[in-house]
C-alpha cells in the first residue's frame, strides 16, 4: 500500500482519488476521496484481512470544494485566492484580483469571512483523520497535523 | 456470509461479505453516516474504493435484514419488522393474517417503495434485490457493472 501513497493516483478520473498526504497520514494508510457523494474514508491496512476503514467523513459542496484546493496544495499553503474561488464558484482570475484590492483596501477579513466559515467546519470533520487546517496571516491556509489527535496516540 | 463490526467505535463500520460481491471484495458499511462502501482488492491485501452508495436509515435497516437473511431470503415479516421497529412476532403475525384474508399489499406497501429506492442503489455493488412472489424478497448477484470487470482483469 505505502507505494501508492507517493503519488496522486488518480484511480477513476471522474469520481475516486488518493489525496497526496502520505506524511500527514498513520502508517500503512491513505487517504482516498468520492468526488461524488463528497466522503473521505482513511484505509488503513491490517496485517491480516488487507485494508479496512477506519474513519468516513462527508462533506458538503463548499467544504469538499475548499478540502480539494487544501489537498491539492500540500504541502504547501493554498492561497487565499485559489480557496475562495473554489468556494464561490467564480473565477481563479477574478478572485486574485478581488484579494489583490481588499488586502490594499484592508478588507481581506470581510472578503474571506465566507471562506474561513467553510473552512471551520471542514476543519471539525478532518480533525477526525488527524488531520488540522493553520491560517497563514493574510495569505492562505495549509492542512498540517492535528496536534491534539497526535498527542492522545 | 460474514457479518462483523470492526470499528474501535461500536459497530460503527460492518464488514460484509458476500459471495455475490464482485470477485475479491467486500462491503464495508459505516452505520453512523450511512455509507456503503464496495472494497476491491487490487494487489494482495491492497484494496481500494470502487463504489460508495449513502443509504437512508430505513433503506440501511432493510439491507441489514437482507443481508443477515442471505443466502435464504428475508420473509416479508423480518423486513416490515425491521422498518416499523415492531416485534418480529406481531409482524409475523400480520403478514399471516394478511396473506390468509387479503391486505398483504397495505402491509408491505411503504417496505416496498423503500426497497426500490435501495434496489438502485445496490445494484452499484453488483447485488439485485428479487422479489419472491408472497414471501419476501433475496440478494442475488447483478450483471457486474463494466467498471469492476476492468478492475478484476488487472
Amino acid at each position: 500500500m505505502a507505494g501508492s501513497l507517493m503519488s496522486v493516483a488518480q484511480l477513476d478520473a471522474e469520481r475516486f482519488f488518493l489525496a497526496p498526504l502520505e506524511r500527514l497520514l498513520p502508517a500503512h494508510s491513505l487517504l482516498e476521496c468520492d468526488c461524488e457523494l463528497r466522503v473521505v474514508s482513511l484505509l488503513c491496512d491490517q496485517e491480516a484481512g488487507g485494508s479496512i476503514i477506519v474513519e468516513q467523513q462527508q462533506y458538503s459542496d463548499q467544504e469538499f470544494a475548499v478540502l480539494l484546493v487544501l489537498f491539492e496544495q500540500y504541502p504547501d499553503y493554498a492561497p487565499q485566492a485559489d480557496l475562495l474561488a473554489a468556494q464561490t464558484g467564480r473565477s481563479l482570475q477574478q478572485c486574485q484580483r478581488e484579494v489583490q484590492r481588499a488586502l490594499d483596501d484592508g478588507l481581506i477579513d470581510e472578503l474571506i469571512r465566507p471562506v474561513r466559515n467553510v473552512l471551520s467546519r471542514a476543519r471539525l470533520k478532518l480533525r477526525r483523520f488527524g488531520m488540522d487546517i493553520r491560517s497563514i496571516q493574510e495569505t492562505g491556509y495549509m492542512i498540517v497535523e492535528d496536534r491534539e489527535v497526535y498527542r492522545r496516540r | 456470509m460474514a457479518f462483523t463490526s470492526v470499528s474501535q467505535e461500536p459497530k460503527r463500520f460492518c464488514r460484509i461479505q458476500l459471495d455475490i460481491l464482485p470477485p475479491r471484495s467486500e462491503l464495508v458499511v459505516d452505520c453512523e453516516l450511512r455509507i456503503a462502501t464496495l472494497l476491491q482488492e487490487r494487489r494482495l491485501g491492497d484494496k481500494t474504493i470502487v463504489e460508495q452508495q449513502r443509504l437512508a436509515q430505513q433503506e440501511l435497516d432493510l439491507f441489514f435484514v437482507l443481508c443477515q437473511n442471505y443466502p435464504e431470503y428475508a420473509p416479508y415479516a423480518h423486513l416490515v419488522a425491521s422498518m416499523t421497529g415492531q416485534v418480529l412476532e406481531a409482524s409475523q403475525q400480520k403478514v399471516l393474517r394478511s396473506l390468509q384474508e387479503g391486505g398483504l399489499e397495505e402491509q408491505v406497501h411503504h417496505m416496498r417503495y423503500v426497497l426500490s429506492a435501495l434496489r438502485q442503489k445496490v445494484r452499484h455493488f453488483g447485488i439485485m434485490i428479487a422479489p419472491l412472489l408472497q414471501m419476501g424478497y433475496i440478494l442475488q448477484p447483478e450483471q457486474a457493472p463494466a467498471r469492476y470487470k476492468r478492475e478484476v482483469e488487472r
